[in-house]
């Protein structure tokens, strides 16, 4: 009875300890559906360094768009080549994307192996090399959709962050992987925040 | 219970209430604001020791009592490359805020170690070498202080 009679003490007091403790957390930090790339660097050996890098692709495509530098701007890179202009890049993947899927390239040299495919959605590049008895193996796996959006630039431009944006949006799994005698390489994308 | 009791109760709460507000605002402020720390460590028996602990709070007022004329005069020459720059840390600064505390870098070399994080509202930068160890933890918030007083400078 007597905590009945000391109700509006107790309401008044909770009240002010739950505002104080609203102001002092006043937000909790969400974990967003952002896409995660990573890249891991590994050199073999007890003493061999080790790289890992962890990036929130929102973050990405919040400061591309900020970044002015010669030959950089909006999030699109200016190609400058004699050889090999966006357009022709364009005509290139013009045709591939209307091609079917399977091998297009396959070159088997005495020390080196490349092989371009597609697979369902994906472009797979693969190459192969041998020097000095040392194997170097490089695997390549981007999404169709990447480079759809990378060529979407106008004029000599390729845009990257759209590239990004498509990159967040569709590819999960290894995008890049090498494995030398010595080193591998690993860069790929998922949804979480560590490299584990 | 007595109305004179009730009465008294109910001044009581309110002056509890009071403190509580007062003291969760004043907590807010602080702990919004975080503390910057700087440890650096020398390694070895002689090793010197330098520890930097300030409340972000602290750095946040200094900052705005700082005349915006004299830090103008600092920065004039490179105003145009400085704004671009202020641009880019402010939205990094916001787009980690939303994030989840994460690994960004993380270096292991025979004889360094590097780590770089966003530890709640604070990126953190860790070096552990053969010679010395270096902590720095940069509250967020204080950043973001530091760019709207540098782009008022830049725009007064």
């Amino acid at each position: 009875m007597k905590t009945a009679r000391n109700f509006p003490g107790l309401v008044v007091g909770a009240m002010s300890v739950a505002m104080a403790l609203a102001l002092m957390f006043p937000q909790v930090a969400v974990a967003g559906d952002t896409a995660w790339l990573h890249v891991l660097v590994d050199e073999k050996g007890e003493d061999g360094d080790r790289v890992r890098i962890n990036l929130p692709l929102n973050l990405v495509e919040s400061i591309l768009p900020l970044i002015e530098e010669e030959g950089f701007s909006g999030g699109c890179v200016s190609i400058d080549s004699d050889h090999l202009s966006a357009e022709d890049l364009r005509e290139i993947w013009s045709s591939v994307r209307e091609a079917e899927g399977g091998e297009y390239i396959r070159v088997e040299g005495v020390d080196e192996d490349v092989s371009v495919k597609r697979e369902g959605d994906y472009l797979t590049v693969e190459v192969r090399e041998d020097e000095d008895g040392s194997t170097t193996d490089v695997s390549i796996r981007i999404h169709l959709s990447i480079v759809d959006a990378l060529l979407s630039g106008e004029g000599e431009k390729l845009d990257i962050l759209a590239a990004i944006k498509a990159l967040g949006e569709n590819a999960r799994g290894d995008l890049v992987v090498v494995n030398e005698e010595d080193e591998s390489v690993r860069i790929w994308v998922d949804d979480k925040n560590t490299a584990d | 219970m007595k109305r004179k009791n009730r009465v008294a109760l109910l001044f009581l709460g309110g002056i509890l209430l009071l403190v509580g507000i007062t003291a969760g605002a004043l907590a807010s402020a602080v702990m919004d604001k975080g503390t910057i720390e700087i440890l650096i460590q020398e390694k070895g028996t002689d090793g010197n020791r330098i520890s930097i602990q300030v409340p972000g709070a602290l750095v946040s007022a200094a900052l705005l009592c700082v005349p915006n004329h004299l830090i103008r005069c600092e920065i004039e020459d490179d105003l145009d490359d400085l704004g671009k720059y202020l641009r880019l840390v402010s939205t990094v600064c916001d787009e980690l805020a939303k994030l989840p505390d994460f690994v960004m870098v993380e270096v292991d070399e025979r004889d360094e170690h590097v780590r770089i994080t966003k530890e709640g509202s604070r990126l953190v930068v860790h070096v552990e070498s053969d010679d010395e160890s270096v902590f720095v933890a940069l509250p967020l918030p204080v950043v973001e202080v530091a760019i709207a007083k540098l782009e008022r400078c830049a725009t007064s």
